[in-house]
């Protein structure tokens, strides 16, 4: 008897075994499969304000305009067409007709109104891109107007910024709000309803997210190459694992290859690897107030000493171009005619002198995030090249929110001497960079201006941009305010990463757009696989 | 027993008491704030305020530790700081799969490292007793991740026999949600296919996280089952004639088993500091994953419940292991 059981128990195990060989066996053309390590920690649009929400948010939602594929130019997606009054508070929008919500009700102005508000209301995460708007109203059942308390020059870039502007189903909305929570934040954390071409099917997490395609969807499946009918959004923590999945065909595009994969699967076939610039800016950021870096010519010198060069090739091995000036490359208004640093250690005595530290002689904090392995080798460079200037430079590395603790305080004398610090353009204008990060008003721990940098000029010239309706005249005002920062030289501007996106050659149509960095212009993309 | 078990209860409560004060007060000494982090690294100052009301975060500390402590008693963990839902929900969906995986590691730990003990401890230094001294030997001293890479590297990139991540085909639907656990569910569901998909996923990250465990079971069952046989009343029984086989599994191992049980407790408990880097190998939807970003983002609610969850399964685990001894041993008793 017992051996009767055991055999039973062996033939069960060695079954299950067998039987688990088959556990794979649906087809999966006509599905995407990406592969990301970056799980967004909430689907609401009006609250999530993180990288790896772009992805879902750019094809299951929809704005009303959106940046065109591949640029920074601003293009209609929802609005057909908008017109703003001369003194620039009043924005008015036409709507494209017969656009329905994944839950089938339409898409109108009430919805528009109903998106906005809701953000507005709930004031977390990309809320204060959207302050100046004083009210919303629904003219007529396809026209929404925005009337601002004040000129907001960049108001179309924010309205095609990922975060926060998405028009989401009113209906659905008000169908999950409760006494306590009357924008449904609960519901729509695990749940989205837009107009975009794909809808949101399930989210296990940990696991995936699925989209599938929306058959109603405005601009029609005819005619388009897209053959998608599935996405698959799996969150692959391990870099390497998303390598392995690629090269067997289980993932078809995978976010997060390490470099030095990045260089095993060049010329792999099959496979195609595209690398971008992104407008993602990394500084070193100066302490403009206390200690020996409040003079300039501190803060200059060792932006001499710095080795730019060494940086790019050693730091980050190619996969980074270096910053020019203090707002990112290739966005509108960029000041191109500023020089890029270059070390010039005699430069650097030479000013170290004038400042009265002629052999050096003092120690300097360096504090950068732990996890930045790139920042911690930026600071181990500067350290080398610092001690041939005589400066002592302590590297310290902080988890986020210490180092935010570190940075973030009313006297700069608690302030460390050098913080490397990143930031990326939630939309595309320089404004977005200069104003949090230069302008006085914004020293912590109100914003960015970590550095206590404060130069009137400056301050005057961005409270001019601020309100400045002229784009050419703006634009001027922009150029010049980058000039007075790199001459004040509050912070070493040292790079941009690039993106690096790797895809199985059956996919095409893949477009990087340097706003919208982690995202897919689904509708605008087709697989081409063997069945 | 009663009496002890309920003894032994409050005893757990009183230390979860404490765990729960240990923990507010350190997750809210540590430096940072957690409403800077929860309100967005771009988030302009009012708005960090708004979230600071908004948790509850501006009050003093005693009255925060009391408002916790009223919800907790009431089944509820407050909302996580980071993605905005109540933390329970969040347990549900990455405590379980770590469960099943810790469950499914132990159950394969113990029930090829006793086996493998006994013998090893029979074919004492023959050919058997060797291989399996290597086989623990490697356990013991490979690191957990790279035992998975291996695996991975083997049965998914060269064989093609396992999937290389996840806890069910993402093509197949998830078995209807009853206990959580896959297996189970797809069992009671009949779902065969779902049943079959997760067997297929579970495999190579269970076998890496059980193999040091069974590495240690196996050598502590070795050494214990031959102390045991060494013992007068072995001689005896042999000497009375019983059959071998009798007089391994009724007399020697039960009494070597108490010991036996003593480290799987505690393996069982140490699993759980593998797992984090099991789940990040196998993409395993696990807690793992979710207390790194917790801790990294102090997200002080979440903290505060996978703390606890945890000290009551080390608890639970211990009492289990205390109770067991009574049922190998009868001499054991708890008054």
């Amino acid at each position: 008897m017992r051996r009767f059981w055991l055999v039973f128990l062996g033939l069960m195990l060695v079954g299950f075994w067998g039987l688990s060989l088959f556990g794979q066996t649906v087809p999966r053309e006509r599905t995407l499969i990406i592969a990301t390590g970056l799980q967004p920690s909430t689907l609401d649009i009006g609250v999530g304000y993180e990288a790896a929400a772009i992805n879902v948010n750019l094809v299951v939602y929809e704005r009303l305009v959106r940046y065109k594929p591949g640029t920074v130019e601003v293009e209609p997606e929802l609005a057909q067409s908008w017109y703003v009054s001369p003194d620039g508070t009043v924005w008015t929008f036409k709507l494209h007709p017969g656009v329905i919500f994944h839950d089938g009700t339409p898409c109108n102005a009430e919805a528009v109104k109903f998106s906005f508000e809701r953000t507005i209301t709930i004031n977390l995460g990309p809320a204060w891109m959207l302050e100046p708007i004083e009210k919303i109203e629904a003219v007529d059942d396809l026209t929404v107007r925005f009337t601002l308390k004040r000129p907001y020059p960049e108001f179309l870039q924010v309205l095609a910024n990922i975060f926060g502007t998405g028009i989401v189903s009113p209906t659905a909305v008000k169908a999950h709000a409760t006494e306590d929570d009357p924008w449904a934040q609960e519901w729509l954390s695990s749940h989205m309803v837009g107009t975009g071409p794909y809808k949101f099917v399930e989210w296990i997490k940990g696991q995936h997210i699925i989209l599938r395609r929306f058959e109603d969807y405005w601009r029609g499946w005819d005619g388009v190459k897209n053959n998608i009918e599935q996405v698959i959004i799996r969150y692959i923590t391990e870099p390497a694992v998303q390598r392995l999945l690629l090269e067997r065909g289980d993932a078809d595009i995978a976010m997060d290859i390490s470099v030095d994969d990045w260089e095993l699967l060049r010329g792999t076939p099959g496979i195609v690897l595209v690398e971008e610039p992104s407008m993602h800016a990394t500084y070193l950021r100066f302490n403009c107030a206390t200690g020996p870096t409040a003079d300039v010519r501190v803060r200059k010198a060792i932006r001499a000493a710095f080795d730019y060069k060494g940086m790019i090739e050693y730091v980050l091995r190619g996969h980074a171009i270096q910053m020019q000036g203090p707002a990112a490359i290739g966005l509108p208004c960029h000041n191109g005619e500023l020089p890029l640093p270059v070390q010039d250690l005699n430069l650097a005595e030479k000013l170290l002198a004038e400042a009265g530290y002629p052999h050096g002689g003092f120690t300097l904090e360096y504090v950068y995030e732990s996890g930045h392995e790139d920042r911690r080798r930026v600071g181990e460079l500067l350290q080398a090249s610092l001690a041939e200037l005589g400066i002592t430079l302590k590297i310290i590395e902080l988890p986020w929110p210490d180092l935010w603790e570190r940075v973030s305080v009313v006297d700069p004398e608690r302030a460390p001497a050098i913080v490397a610090n990143g930031w990326w353009p939630d939309y595309a204008d320089v404004i977005n960079f200069l104003y949090p990060m230069y302008h006085s008003s914004q020293w912590p721990p109100v914003a960015f201006n970590i550095g206590f940098y404060k130069n009137e000029e400056v301050d005057k010239l961005l409270d001019q941009a601020l309100v400045e309706t002229d784009p050419v005249v703006r634009c001027e005002l922009l150029k010049k305010v980058q000039a007075l920062i790199y001459e004040d030289c509050p912070d070493i501007d040292l790079y941009h990463l690039t993106t690096r996106v790797a895809l199985r050659e059956c996919v095409k149509g893949y477009v990087y757009s340097p706003i919208y960095t982690e995202g897919f212009f689904l509708y605008d993309m087709w697989l081409e696989m063997e069945s | 027993m009663w009496a002890y078990i309920l003894r032994r209860l409050s005893y757990t409560l009183i230390t979860l008491w404490g765990l729960t004060l240990v923990t507010f007060v350190l997750t809210r000494v540590v430096p940072g704030d957690p409403a800077r982090t929860a309100a967005g690294p771009q988030a302009r100052q009012e708005q960090v305020e708004q979230v600071r009301r908004m948790y509850g975060l501006d009050k003093p500390l005693w009255v925060q530790y009391g408002i916790y402590m009223r919800n907790l008693l009431r089944g509820d963990f407050g909302k996580s700081l980071w993605s905005k839902r109540p933390v329970i929900e969040d347990l549900k969906a990455y405590f379980l799969p770590t469960m099943e995986l810790g469950l499914t590691a132990s159950l394969i730990f113990f029930c090829l490292g006793v086996p493998l003990g006994i013998l090893s401890a029979v074919y004492r230094n023959r050919p058997l007793d060797h291989f399996s001294r290597l086989f623990a030997l490697a356990g013991v001293s490979l690191p957990v991740f790279i035992f998975g890479l291996v695996l991975q590297l083997i049965f998914y990139k060269i064989l093609g026999w396992f999937p290389a991540g996840g806890r069910i085909d993402p093509f197949l639907s998830p078995p209807r949600h009853l206990t959580g656990f896959y297996l189970l569910d797809s069992l009671i569901t009949g779902n065969w296919q779902a049943l079959a998909s997760s067997l297929h996923h579970i495999f190579l990250p269970a076998v890496t996280l059980a193999y040091g465990s069974l590495a240690v079971v196996s050598r502590m069952t070795r050494a214990s089952l031959l102390e045991v046989l060494g013992q007068d009343y072995i001689r005896t029984a042999r000497a009375k004639g019983l059959a071998e086989r009798v007089v391994l599994l009724r007399h020697a191992l039960r009494n070597a088993m108490v010991p036996i049980f003593t480290i799987t407790g505690l393996q069982i408990g140490s699993l759980l500091g593998g797992v984090l880097l099991v789940e990040i190998i196998f993409s395993w939807p696990g807690l793992g994953t979710y207390a790194y970003t917790a801790v990294t983002v102090l997200d002080v609610n979440a903290i505060m419940a996978i703390t606890l969850v945890t000290g009551v399964l080390y608890t639970g685990v211990n009492l289990l292991v205390d109770l067991l001894y009574t049922v190998v041993d009868p001499r054991i008793r708890y008054r």
